[in-house]
């Protein structure tokens, strides 16, 4: 019998995951399509004909997906937050890789996909019918059509709202900057990794206190980053792209960049980008291994 | 089987164990009794894996407790004081818990079920604390682990529930296994335990099998001033007074587990130096 992973016993640990909290799941997934259905309805009532341009669907889809992510990941291990269901999970006759990768496989993999799922499928009806309110307001008579048509300036027909590609990189994709959808994907899935082992960490108020440590975090390399990096640039230098680029400013005006070199710089942020998560999830295993009641 | 070395335990703010010893061994029921907050709980966790010693070895059946390798986990079970259980049915207990341990026999299990009087298409929400503590019994027998360890069993039992889990255990136990009860109410162990384990302040004050401590020790009431004042131990009741004697002539006696507890607690170095001559 492989004590470290045995596929058999992961299985069986997946079935009995499935079906112990198969209602919590569920009822979870019908909160977050509540959540969107409303929305969805709420800004339609409003009548504005360009609220689901792609970028408020991305910001919408990521903003879901971080909030939505994290809680779960906090609450991933509920096993946790009293000392009888501690005592039920530890005892479990399975390896902790095993318990590790049946919170992976529902937590992540699961949850990602189900949330995509319910996003696109409440996305998909709520743009038929936006599109179908548009069609009013571009060629209705009624006087709302016609105060939203002088509201919003619409003079010519409406082109109408598609659905977004959520993976593609498009530059229409717009959050913070264009086509960042694919780097808000690879903030994501360390933070919410952060959140389970935050999970494992802390018994009570794991999702406040993951909060705050994250944040710290964030203050510490902004501090490192801005204050110390900085420092030992000659100039007005200043930091140009997270701990690869640096912008030195002379007396004319001219400016000179400072990189590392190409090979280094891809390096980090590959690192960035793919390293972390597994390395939390890692670092998540051996808590869970040294874990007592 | 097991073995608990030098064992040292502590919680942040105060410490349990400071050098314990223990050995365990196949086919003897244990009764570990001992007051709350003297370490018994805390005791049964370290042999399970969920705590960890400060210091000290514990092997059980040759695992390290703390690694809490599937193989070590799959032949022990646990039932604790405050227990969880999830709300399904009986019959998607065994399905999908069940076959986590190797050992774990259905029929077995649906016979202790109806030793208990609960039936077997149950749901555990539906069930009272104490049916749930009996599922949990049954469930913990029929994995058929070679440890068994319950922390204060009789808790939340009626009656009935109590002298059934007696018969239950009596029955279920064969000499390839041990169990170990702890309980702070001593007489729910009465007949059914083969060796006496007293903890206080941390400590083992007492581990002797029933057999022995029969051999050295009388339980009587006496009615005997002169008897009352030679005793070991005694304590008045509505007629006589309950006595411990040294059993000097291999007389036979009903041990009264409650009274050697006390007299143990009462003076603990006068017991030990009994059961050393």
């Amino acid at each position: 019998m492989n004590q470290l992973l045995d596929f058999r016993r992961l299985y069986r640990l997946l079935h009995k995951n499935w079906f112990e909290s198969r209602k919590a799941y569920g009822l979870f997934f019908l909160t977050i399509a509540a959540f969107f259905t409303g929305w969805f309805i709420f800004i339609i009532m409003i009548g504005n004909p360009y609220a689901f341009s792609p970028a408020n669907q991305v910001t919408l889809y990521f903003g879901g997906l971080f909030i939505a992510g994290c809680l779960s990941a906090s609450f991933i291990f509920r096993d946790f937050t009293t000392r009888p269901r501690k005592i039920h999970y530890q005892l479990l006759p399975a390896a902790t890789l095993e318990k590790l990768l049946c919170v992976l496989f529902y937590g992540v993999l699961i949850f990602f996909s189900a949330y995509t799922l319910v996003f696109y499928v409440t996305d998909y009806l709520a743009i038929k019918m936006a599109n179908n309110a548009n069609y009013e307001i571009m060629v209705g008579r009624t006087t709302r059509a016609i105060e939203l048509r002088q509201r919003f300036g619409i003079t010519g027909p409406l082109s109408p709202s598609t659905l977004i590609n959520v993976f593609s990189r498009s530059a229409d994709l717009f959050v913070f900057y264009p086509g960042d959808n694919i780097d808000l994907f690879t903030a994501y899935f360390p933070i919410q990794s952060a959140f389970i082992l935050g999970a494992v960490y802390f018994n009570k108020n794991s999702f406040f206190k993951t909060l705050v440590v994250l944040l710290l975090i964030w203050l510490f390399l902004f501090v490192v980053e801005d204050k110390l990096l900085i420092r030992l640039l000659p100039g007005n230098a200043r930091q140009s792209n997270l701990f690869t680029v640096a912008t030195l400013t002379d007396n004319t005006g001219n400016e000179t960049y400072y990189t590392l070199p190409f090979w280094l710089g891809r390096l980090m942020t590959f690192l960035m980008r793919f390293g972390i998560t597994p390395l939390i999830w890692l670092a998540t295993y051996y808590r869970l291994k040294e874990k007592e009641i | 089987m097991v073995s608990i070395e030098n064992l040292h335990f502590s919680y942040p703010k105060k410490e349990i164990f400071d050098g314990l010893n223990l050995q365990i061994k196949h086919g003897y029921i244990y009764g570990l009794l001992g007051k709350n907050g003297t370490g018994k709980s805390t005791l049964l966790s370290n042999i399970a894996g969920l705590l960890f010693p400060k210091a000290g070895r514990i092997n059980v059946f040759g695992h390290n407790p703390g690694e809490r390798r599937p193989a070590f986990l799959q032949d022990i079970f646990l039932i604790p004081e405050e227990f969880y259980l999830p709300d399904i049915s009986i019959p998607n207990l065994v399905k999908y818990t069940g076959p986590f341990y190797r050992w774990f026999n259905e029929e077995l299990f649906s016979g202790y079920l109806k030793e208990f009087n609960i039936s077997y298409q149950s749901n555990l929400q539906n069930l009272s604390y104490g049916q749930r503590k009996k599922v949990l019994i049954s469930f913990g027998l029929a994995a058929n682990t070679s440890l068994l360890l319950m922390d204060e069993p009789t808790n939340g039992l009626d009656i009935e529930g109590k002298s059934q889990l007696r018969k239950i255990i009596a029955g279920a136990f064969d000499e390839k296994k041990s169990i170990i009860i702890s309980s702070h109410q001593v007489k729910d162990l009465e007949n059914l335990i083969d060796q006496v384990v007293i903890i206080d302040d941390g400590k083992i004050v007492l581990n002797e099998s029933i057999q022995y401590v029969a051999s050295k020790l009388l339980f009587k009431i006496t009615f005997d001033p002169s008897e009352t004042a030679l005793a070991i131990y005694s304590e008045p009741m509505l007629r006589g007074n309950a006595v411990i004697t040294l059993n000097t002539g291999d007389e036979e006696s009903k041990i009264d587990l409650e009274l050697l507890y006390k007299a143990t607690l009462a003076n603990s170095k006068l017991i030990q130096s009994i059961f050393k001559a």
